[in-house]
């Protein structure tokens, strides 16, 4: 009984509850606060080196005074830029309601240094979005465990 | 708080940060983690150099 617990696979100590809440729990948490879905999946330092990297990088972009992206209409390039850009950031899950919440987010300012924070920020996002989709392939048995 | 990097440092830090991402992401055994995570981040820093010099060049 105890040898057949130490073969247990270590994510497979989360898979409880219907296959699709053992799918979409992990990418919740992994949007939410970033790395917290593979720590979930009992890879924890895959998640703590996800938040590290995420978080950093999203604090730069606020300290090169980067701003959120508001959807806004107008041509077609301001639409999928703004749209696409409020998604991005979106995809920081807390830390973007945090920073909007607590009033850090930036007016547009113009120069470099702040857009290249803009892009940070959105980049964090997107960054996010492939932890997402790998918490949701281990979750999916998609990819081995290692 | 003051933080003002120059264009290079901005880049090889958005090279690092998306290189550790996609390491950990893209591959199924921490040593390829490793190997794919560097192997990134190279390929980062060659684009870095091979287009800032073209943008150099072609600027005059």
């Amino acid at each position: 009984m105890a040898a057949k617990r130490a073969q247990t696979k270590p994510h497979q100590a989360s898979q409880q509850g219907s296959p699709l809440s053992r799918r979409v729990t992990p990418v919740i948490l992994a949007w939410l606060v970033p790395g917290a879905g593979h720590y979930y999946l009992k890879r924890p330092i895959h998640g703590v080196v996800l938040l590290a990297t995420i978080v950093a990088m999203f604090l730069t972009g606020l300290l090169l005074q980067g701003r959120m992206f508001q959807p806004s209409g107008g041509d077609l390039f301001t639409i999928l830029m703004t749209y696409g850009g409020y998604v991005a950031d979106l995809c920081n899950g807390l830390l973007y309601f945090a920073t909007v919440g607590l009033g850090y987010s930036q007016e547009t300012v113009p120069g470099a240094l702040h857009d290249y924070g803009t892009k940070f920020i959105a980049c964090a996002g997107l960054l996010n979005i492939l932890a997402m989709v790998d918490a949701y392939e281990i979750a999916a048995g998609k990819k081995v465990a290692a | 708080m003051t933080f003002t990097p120059s264009h290079l440092q901005v880049a090889i830090l958005f090279a690092l940060f998306a290189s550790i991402v996609m390491g950990i992401v893209g591959r199924s055994t921490d040593r390829d983690r490793v190997s794919y995570g560097i192997y990134c981040f190279g390929y980062f820093l060659g684009a870095i150099f091979v287009l800032g010099w073209l943008m150099r060049l072609g600027h005059g």
